[in-house]
């Protein structure tokens, strides 16, 4: 299903159009599911768990945009998305996009101070993400 | 009642915000427009004013007319200064997480806004100290405000537990950002908790 606004994004070059494949957003999801549930294992450092629950919310996010035909290596623009995706709010889709940035100062700058409170709130956030994107495939 | 909103009308303060607010800025009519969401008429009558009253200068650009804060003015320091104090970017963000209080214990800017090295594309950078409070609560109140300040905020929130631990780590990042430059929003940037 084409979005106006997506499409704009697809004209100066920030998404790629690529036809709906229904068992890449089934893996997708699945891989979400499962990254969460690393997220809320206790066993787990809390630098593990942060990245867990981070890419269960990428990759939900993506299987949203995959959903709609468009695919983007750039994550920003992924999270940005999810208000036409999965119609979220900008509030709830920064709350990953500033996940995202702290993933990078950990990535590119060795800084990796990552909150109990930050990892508690991504992991009520991913599972309502991971059910707005199903239901979409149930439309 | 805000502060500015008992000096200025509303349709002054979306002017003053830009033109006293980054003076050494020329504007054309239409950007103006843009950035101030007012219809032609009334920007018209704010920007009369204040050019027959020699606030403003106005000057034709080929056949774009620009409007630019006059530095000639006797009160022109003066009106920076307040359109600063009052419309700018610290009254802007306390009038935004005031709400948040007293859950929001303390708050600040810190980062190239709060060391002046910061261009129009900067990022406003916050550090947020608060109990019972999520980023998503933080970022309902902040997100608005972007598109006025015309800047992206990006806030970094802490409970006081989390604080308190990372100041005790000598090379942590609160502990950087403490060490450097910080513009107090709410409260005290270093005693968060005995706010409040």
């Amino acid at each position: 299903m084409s979005l106006p606004a997506l499409d704009n994004l697809v004209r100066i070059g920030q998404l790629k159009p690529e036809l709906r494949n229904d068992l890449e957003i089934k893996r997708m999801l699945d891989m979400a599911r499962s990254r969460l549930a690393d997220a809320r294992l206790d066993s787990l450092s809390r630098e593990g768990r942060f990245a867990s629950a981070y890419n269960a919310a990428h990759a939900a996010a993506l299987a949203a945009l995959r959903w709609h035909g468009y695919r983007s290596e750039n994550r920003y623009t992924v999270f940005q998305c999810l208000t036409h995706t999965v119609g979220w709010p900008a509030n709830r889709w920064r709350v990953l996009d500033s996940a995202h940035q702290k993933r990078n100062l950990a990535e590119y700058e060795g800084y990796l101070e990552v909150e109990e409170s930050t990892i508690k709130e991504l992991c009520t956030l991913v599972p309502s993400l991971i059910a707005d994107v199903q239901a979409l495939m149930e439309l | 009642m805000s502060l500015a909103s008992s000096i200025f009308s509303d349709s002054q303060s979306r002017v003053y915000l830009w033109l006293f607010g980054q003076p050494e800025r020329s504007y054309h009519l239409s950007e103006l427009r843009r950035l101030t969401g007012l219809g032609s008429a009334s920007l018209q009558r704010e920007l009369n004013r204040l050019v027959e009253s020699k606030l403003v200068n106005s000057e034709r650009l080929g056949s774009l007319r620009c409007f630019r804060a006059n530095p000639q003015s006797p009160v022109f320091n003066e009106l920076v200064a307040l359109t600063s104090k009052t419309l700018g970017m610290v009254p802007t963000l306390q009038d935004a997480l005031m709400p948040l209080t007293p859950k929001l214990q303390s708050a600040w800017i810190y980062g190239s806004v709060a060391k002046q090295t910061d261009t129009a594309q900067s990022d406003i950078d916050v550090m947020l100290v608060g109990r019972d409070l999520l980023l998503g609560d933080v970022l309902e109140r902040l997100v608005p405000i972007e598109a006025q300040l015309g800047r992206k905020i990006n806030p970094n929130f802490y409970t006081p537990e989390e604080f308190y631990r990372r100041r005790d780590e000598p090379d942590s990042f609160v502990n950087r950002v403490l060490s450097q430059p910080v513009i107090a929003l709410i409260g005290d940037a270093h005693e968060p908790a005995r706010i409040g």
